[in-house]
């Protein structure tokens, strides 16, 4: 899978998820078990205004020093003895990658969650080359056993399906014979994959924050996964969003004290592994090889652009937990493996509008995500931007334009604005009855749909103003 | 004191009675109101939808029209307001329609907000008898900042009895041409709003933005709720 | 294009100078920078938090914390009686196992651990106790490793906020020794207990301040592995470990 996840669009798209209780029910439970968690872990901490000025302003600081960090990092890995590949497409790292699968004659490979890796469609290419890939985080595990389903959710990415279907699906693909307690069917997952890890040439994980100054990769997980993943198999691949960096050790603790109480709750989640190169050479487990991925995709035009806030991004999914648009259309509905705010304004950026322009206007700009991102990212002014950007570019449609211009055209002209707001009143009054006009087409037809038009006071406001004035 | 009264194209059109009444309830607290009738819309329908560009001329205008004398300007509606306090970064490529802007801006303030903040007041000798819910609109506690302004002026009216609603913060789905171009989702946002309400069977809605009131409470029509949607003028304005 | 590799244990940086000269055109410079000052943290609320805590105060975060939200055993002990105590945790897993069926346990080879534990006295004919013996290499371990019950490791560092045991690979301490195992147990020394993680990451920093080569693994664990995958219902027990026991050593 790449990051477009359907081909189908955006309104027939979300006509369908909409239907689905199930998802709806379960969509909006989790975000307000994750809101009141986050809430919860914020309050205990304390000071969290000062912990998000301070994770603002290490994203930021990085960004404008990209450049540098990057180098740093690399130098660190390959002092520690791995290798380091900047890859400036997609497709560069795909193709690195499969060279390694090739050379080692890889036939199984484990991984653990990362949305760059989906990002750039790692999984084909491996598995084109007679290679089996097992998604071994248990969300992940679950939506690649069901033919590959696509996340709703960057954290919990099987969050649209319930234990009956998650049950099924394993019964189905897997032979499992038990029930449908969570419980038993995490164990038998446990059990079913355990051998994989055991056997596999290579682990693939991403990354959730390099350290520049040691050369470290860092990931943040709860399942052990990773921590397997990155034992076991005699080569470890980290695959690294380019921006998903820190200079030093001192950063770490605030940007991972902010992710883990912003995702799940938790002052830390139950692993943050700090890898640094392959095991030294005395070691006699983990990795005897280390490669370092570092992508770009798309990342360097956004930190050249007025979107580049979007990069402070830790991928906490803390807007995703709060927003009410998500919360009613869920994951699947936004067309790629990044949804809810920061994949509105993320997946127009690294996909282009062609395929993601309705997500910048699936948004009341009710700004609750503000409130919450650890690192400050004003998301509703960046859905603006694209919003300003289709504009400009004349993406809209046509019949859009023309209202607005003519809009613009009154309400620039003091007189004709003054008549319209007259004749305006006049209509309202005259035609809405019951909450309905009698020609019910475009924009009212689609008000109409679940709400009444207001009731018309009647004469405007200039014109009882202006006749108190005469009295 | 004298104040320029801005109305916004929504009261002006087809909810007078709450600029009606704000005009009232401001002349009852003292003011002199004045309208400078030049005004037009803040132009959110245009500047939501990204066409802040051509939206432009008409933004000049507005400013124009309230550069006729210093004194404050004041509108019963904060997703106006706010987006007039926008102004100044739509223009900043023109630094001096940027500066006239800010002039404006910084003397612009929504109702509860001047009443509270600027008039020092709270209690305004209201009376109503009932049990309601209050909608805070997101422009409000999340664009201007203006939270315990109205809570302070609904503790003072007497007889009323506030009730908290679930997930009261939440937006009610309007989000301006959010409302018409994402229609289905609004709807669901709307519908869920109004269950959160009807759950706590209040007699009264009351909010302070005209545009989360028109939508809620055609949502409330639709579904022939029992619940009277009221602007905070109308219930401060009681007696 | 991709870039040919000739020998992967070679390691290597590949495909840097444009990459890296391309960020820099972009953030408006004609070329990298080679220079940078790190600026100071804005607010020091981080290293406020249970500042001036005794180390017995802060044991009583971690035993709270560690009890109440992660389900993870805390036992108190001293080191004449660490033995004794790992002992009656072993028994316990012996106890447990059906048909009196072979129980083994990984002991990690670190000097502090041996120097207060025995670890071949706590075997009998149901248990079997290993000690972590790098010489044999990567298979024998694993095996042994993934056969066992339990994992009994010393920890590097705790956490009290977070109820978290710092790990720092080692040739004495494998890896596995904390992961694959069902059981971990984890040997605490009580003045190596922190207030929190800016402690922990601050030795780190320094350590790579003074040019020295971080750990390849250092694990900051929590409790035993979980998931909320299903439903956000909580599951403990996945991947890794099914539980965790913290024995935190009062007079070490």
């Amino acid at each position: 899978m790449s990051m477009k996840t359907s081909d189908v669009n955006f309104k027939q798209r979300i006509k369908v998820k909409m239907q689905d209780e199930f998802m709806r029910h379960s969509v909006a439970n989790a975000q307000e078990r994750m809101f009141n968690n986050r809430q919860i872990a914020a309050d205990k901490l304390g000071h969290w205004e000062e912990w998000r000025d301070m994770g603002m302003d290490i994203r930021n600081h990085v960004l404008e020093n990209l450049d540098y960090y990057l180098h740093q990092l690399s130098e660190n890995v390959v002092k520690n003895g791995g290798s380091v590949f900047f890859a400036s497409t997609a497709e560069e790292a795909t193709d690195y990658i499969e060279t390694i699968i090739q050379q080692k004659g890889a036939k199984k490979v484990v991984k653990s969650k990362s949305m760059v890796t989906e990002e750039i469609g790692l999984n084909k290419v491996i598995e084109r080359n007679g290679c089996e890939v097992v998604e071994t985080d248990l969300g992940e595990y679950i939506l690649q056993v069901d033919d590959c389903d696509a996340p709703s959710h960057i954290v919990v990415p099987a969050l649209h399906k319930n234990r009956t279907q998650i049950k099924a699906i394993f019964k189905d693909k897997l032979n499992y014979q038990g029930s449908e307690d969570p419980e038993e069917m995490t164990r038998f997952v446990r059990d079913y994959i355990r051998h994989d890890f055991l056997e596999a040439d290579i682990g693939i994980t991403g990354c959730n924050f390099a350290v520049a100054e040691s050369g470290t990769v860092t990931l943040v997980t709860n399942e052990g996964n990773a921590r397997l993943a990155t034992s076991l198999p005699k080569t470890h691949i980290a695959v690294m969003g380019m921006e998903r960096i820190v200079p030093t050790f001192e950063e770490l603790d605030i940007v991972i004290s902010l992710l883990c109480r912003s995702a799940v709750g938790l002052p830390l989640t139950g692993y943050v592994t700090a890898l640094t190169g392959p095991r030294e050479a005395e070691h006699c487990d983990g990795p005897e090889e280390f490669h370092l991925v570092i992508v770009d995709n798309g990342r360097s035009d956004i930190l050249g652009s007025e979107f580049k806030d979007i990069l402070r991004c830790v991928r906490c999914a803390a807007c995703v937990n709060t927003c009410p648009a998500y919360r009613h259309i869920g994951g699947q509905s936004y067309g790629s493996i990044y949804s809810g705010p920061i994949g509105a304004v993320l997946s127009p950026l690294l996909g282009g509008y062609d395929d993601f322009k309705d997500l910048p206007y699936a948004c009341s700009l009710c700004k609750s995500c503000h409130d919450v991102c650890p690192v400050k990212i004003p998301l509703s002014d960046l859905l603006m931007k694209h919003r300003e950007k289709m504009a400009s570019d004349k993406i809209t449609p046509f019949s859009e334009r023309a209202i607005v211009s003519g809009f613009n055209l009154i309400n620039a002209k003091p007189l004709l604005w003054d008549m319209s707001i007259k004749v305006g009143a006049t209509v309202a009054s005259g035609l809405i009855r019951d909450g309905k006009m009698p020609l019910s087409v475009g924009a009212i037809k689609q008000w109409n749909e679940s709400r009444d038009l207001p009731t018309p006071d009647g004469q405007s406001f200039r014109s009882w103003f202006a006749n108190r004035k005469q009295k | 004191m004298k104040v320029n009264f801005f109305v916004t194209c929504l009261c002006d059109s087809v909810k007078s009675e709450v600029a009606k009444k704000t005009v009232l309830l401001l002349e009852q607290l003292g003011c002199e109101v004045l309208f400078p009738t030049q005004q037009g819309c803040c132009g959110q329908p245009s500047l939501n939808s990204g066409y802040i560009e051509q939206s432009k001329p008409a933004m000049k205008k507005l400013i124009e029209s309230f550069e006729g004398n210093d004194f404050p300007i004041v509108t019963p509606a904060g997703s106006c307001a706010a987006s007039i306090k926008k102004y100044p970064e739509y223009l900043v490529s023109e630094p001096e329609w940027a500066k006239r802007a800010q002039k404006v801006a910084d003397r612009l303030f929504e109702l509860t907000q001047f009443i509270v903040n600027k008039l020092d007041k709270v209690d305004v000798g209201a009376r109503l008898n009932g049990r309601a819910v209050y909608h805070p609109s997101c422009s409000l506690i999340r664009k201007l900042g203006v939270r315990e302004e109205p809570l302070k002026l609904l503790e003072n009216v007497e007889g009323l009895e506030m009730l908290p609603i679930k997930n009261q913060e939440t937006c009610c789905g309007f989000g301006g041409t959010f409302s018409v171009k994402m229609s289905e989702i609004s709807g669901e946002m709307v519908k869920e709003k109004v269950r959160h309400i009807s759950d706590v069977s209040p007699d009264y809605l009351i909010g302070a933005d005209i545009s989360c009131l028109i939508n809620i409470g055609g949502r409330i029509s639709r579904e022939g709720k029992p619940v009277k949607v009221m602007h905070i003028v109308d219930v401060l304005l009681s007696r | 294009m991709m870039s040919t590799l000739k020998d992967n244990s070679q390691a290597a940086v590949h495909n840097r100078d444009q990459f890296l000269l391309n960020i820099a055109n972009k953030l408006g410079r004609s070329a990298p920078l080679t220079q940078v000052t790190r600026p100071l943290l804005r607010h020091s609320c981080h290293q406020e938090v249970m500042k001036g805590l005794s180390t017995d105060q802060l044991k009583q975060v971690l035993q709270e914390y560690a009890h109440t939200s992660l389900g993870a055993e805390v036992i108190e002990t001293t080191k004449s009686q660490l033995q004794a105590v790992l002992g009656e945790v072993c028994q316990r897993a012996c106890a447990a196992e059906q048909d009196t069926k072979r129980v083994d346990t990984i002991f990690s080879a670190s000097p502090a651990l041996l120097e207060l534990v025995t670890p071949s006295e706590l075997a009998n004919e149901q248990h079997q106790v290993h000690v972590w013996d790098n010489a044999l290499g990567y298979e024998a371990n694993i095996t042994i490793a993934e056969r066992a019950k339990i994992g009994v490791v010393m920890a590097e560092q705790a956490l009290a906020e977070s109820g978290t045991v710092v790990l720092y690979s080692d040739p004495k301490q494998g890896r596995s020794i904390s992961l694959l195992p069902e059981s971990s147990v984890f040997v605490i020394a009580k003045s190596t207990l922190l207030p929190r993680l800016t402690q922990a990451t601050m030795a780190l920093h320094n350590k790579a301040q003074r040019g020295e080569r971080i750990p390849s693994c250092v694990n900051f664990i929590s409790g035993p592995s979980s998931t909320a995958d299903i439903e956000l219902i909580k599951v403990v027990g996945v991947h890794g470990p099914v539980s965790a026991t913290y024995i935190i050593v009062d007079d070490m």
